[in-house]
């Protein structure tokens, strides 16, 4: 598992995986709050002349909280696209080219080829998450004032890095369904925005994984009683795709000699 | 017309910006002219890592990168 775990930080080193992932995590972060603070008031005022201060104000949250969640608005609907996209050849890639045979052949097992890979990325994008959200909370509180605490916003990055975990255990389940990466990445953003659809129509946030990303984005200073139920859910999501992903590795057919 | 006034309190709002997109530009221009590049020429993937704002780089490390044999 060691060596498995090594080479999939090796990968993720070697194509700039990780450099991608952070980079983007980072802009958005960044971004966010300079949007907030200087361009989107001077396209309102560009738009509609004459506008006051007040109007301005209570169009736009113009606060550390409104860019924050700007941010985590952000994060969901482009961070998604990018991370599907730039993750979506980790397995259906390997499967396509044949690479997989190499390690089986030399005794690996599928479990702990799939696990290293959740287990890396998994790790990496948790800990980009906290990372980007807590620069967000500190740039925003310099171009704003700090409003909120620190604990809400570590809860809410780790709380994000959850959904994004479940965004890389969809990610390798559609990689070892359809064995086409662009596919993969495509059907597991439609499984990302889908859930979140259903779960705001159907009001069964708090049973979904995007109960998550909901909770993350209010960053609230006590969180919902539901949250532990949200986070187990999503756990076992986790756990239930990487069976899925394993039984289908199963069923495949391996040029195995 | 929307016009922006480049003041420098804007100019120091956006440097960490600026500093990222430049930083991812100058490490693909590194791996351009050492690596090599795949599906488009040399000049064409520095253009667009360097007009593409953060796309460009990402496209390029995606893409655009010639992969090394393992």
């Amino acid at each position: 598992m060691k060596r498995d775990i090594m080479k999939e930080v090796r990968y993720g080193l070697r194509n700039s995986r990780f450099l991608i992932l952070f980079v983007s995590i980072l802009f958005l972060a960044i971004s966010a709050p300079v949007m907030n603070k200087v361009f989107l008031p001077m396209l309102m005022k560009n738009q509609l002349p004459g506008i006051t201060a007040e109007t301005l104000a209570q169009m736009l949250d113009m606060t550390q909280l409104g860019s924050m969640r700007g941010y985590m608005g952000d994060v969901f609907e482009i961070g998604t696209i990018i991370i599907a996209f730039t993750l979506c050849g980790l397995l259906a890639q390997e499967i396509r080219d044949d690479t997989l045979v190499l390690p089986l052949c030399s005794g690996k097992r599928f479990p702990a080829i799939v696990g290293s890979k959740l287990l890396v990325f998994g790790f990496f994008l948790v800990l980009t998450s906290v990372i980007a959200t807590l620069i967000n909370y500190l740039y925003a509180g310099v171009l704003f004032s700090f409003d909120v605490g620190v604990g809400p916003v570590l809860r809410s990055g780790l709380l994000l890095g959850f959904h994004l975990l479940f965004l890389l255990s969809a990610l390798v389940f559609w990689g070892a369904v359809i064995r086409k990466p662009i596919a993969a990445g495509l059907l597991t953003c439609a499984t990302v925005y889908g859930t979140h659809i259903a779960g705001s129509l159907l009001k069964i946030d708090s049973y979904l994984p995007s109960g998550l990303f909901r909770e993350a984005q209010y960053f609230s200073v006590v969180p919902a009683s539901s949250i532990l139920q949200t986070l187990a859910i999503t756990i076992g999501f986790v756990f239930l795709l990487y069976g899925l992903t394993l039984l289908r590795l199963q069923g495949l057919e391996w040029n195995e000699r | 017309m929307n016009d922006i006034a480049l003041t420098k309190e804007l100019v120091l709002m956006l440097a960490p910006l600026i500093a990222l997109q430049l930083g991812m530009a100058i490490y693909c221009a590194v791996k351009i002219f050492t690596e090599g590049v795949e599906n488009l020429n040399k000049w064409i993937w520095l253009g667009i890592c360097l007009f593409l704002n953060l796309l460009g780089p990402i496209l390029f490390l995606i893409i655009g990168r010639r992969k090394v044999p393992s």
